[in-house]
């Protein structure tokens, strides 16, 4: 085996290719040099059993009764196209990217008990600068995958947890409506999800990270609806992502 | 995953199951981009030993 000459440029990156993490304008100059690079393609080839297990590492989740019954009539048309095409009809081209984004069927809100004051704190472009952003770098940092609403195809959003603090971070979400804006809510159980302060837009690029105010102690699940700027005491709008931090 | 350290299976996590770019994790995280590679690549050799050692367990 042999390296590249710009084997230690890119020789970092593999994982992050492996993992479909390399951005989009890297992606093609790494495939370039792996053409050229016999070390590389032996360490990818070497690595492709960590990633090809990492789908059975994923939190069991079930999916919503109408987004399974959707589900299974893909995949039985799917059985019956490639049935009708043959034996070979099913070698698919390897795909960059394989995800597990199981979606929010929608979500019943119930009424509020108490109308908190909603401070009126508008965060642009996400709330790291005005709310303090934190490091959820730590030892017990996680990652918790959000059910984004399936009417917003493309977008993925995540809540990073660390102790009883978290953070929603995303990216490909729509802005919100003109005179609206994200508010975030917390779920505790009881009747109605409580309302926090931290209402947010997209940055231009469709990136969002905000952090949830307050302690996750107690928390079912934390939710971001669209609700008028100012925020509501109650849930209005529709729910735009839900993550479950337990 | 469990077996490996938070920081590394946080990244892997980002990426693989959350669709993050490298860039990205790094700017959620506030970590250099190059520690987010790195990370990577030390959670999947990590990951890939362990697979390594449980089908070498008899049984």
């Amino acid at each position: 085996m042999s390296a590249a000459p710009d084997h230690d440029r890119w020789a970092e990156s593999l994982g992050a290719w492996l993992l479909g993490a390399l951005p989009e304008d890297e992606v093609e100059g790494f495939r370039t040099h792996l053409e050229s690079c016999a070390d590389c393609r032996a360490d990818a080839e070497s690595l492709r059993v960590a990633v090809d297990a990492l789908p059975a590492s994923a939190p069991p989740m079930a999916p919503p009764p109408a987004l399974k019954g959707r589900l299974m009539a893909v995949v039985e048309r799917e059985a019956s196209l490639l049935e009708a095409a043959g034996p070979d009809a099913d070698r698919a081209k390897r795909s960059r990217r394989r995800r597990r984004f199981p979606h929010l069927a929608g979500l019943t809100l119930r009424p509020a008990l108490v109308l908190p004051l909603v401070l009126l704190l508008l965060v642009i472009g996400g709330g790291a600068a005005l709310l303090g952003r934190t490091a959820f770098d730590g030892q017990d940092a996680r990652t918790v995958v959000a059910r984004v609403n399936p009417e917003l195809k493309g977008s993925q959003a995540a809540l990073e947890v660390e102790g009883d603090r978290a953070r929603i971070v995303g990216k490909k979400l729509p802005p919100p409506p003109a005179g609206h804006v994200y508010q975030v809510w917390l779920d505790r159980g009881g009747q109605s999800p409580e309302p926090t302060a931290a209402l947010f837009s997209t940055r231009g690029d469709g990136t969002v990270s905000v952090d949830v105010p307050g302690s996750l102690d107690g928390v079912r699940a934390v939710m971001v609806t669209d609700e008028p700027i100012g925020g509501s005491p109650k849930p209005t709008g529709r729910t735009i992502l839900t993550a479950t931090p337990a | 995953m469990e077996s490996l350290p938070p920081e590394q299976s946080h990244v892997i996590e980002l990426a693989y199951f959350g669709g993050f770019t490298h860039t990205e994790i790094a700017d959620i995280l506030e970590t250099p981009v190059g520690t987010v590679k790195g990370r990577m690549r030390l959670g999947l050799e990590k990951l890939r030993n362990s697979l390594r050692m449980l089908e070498m367990q008899p049984g």
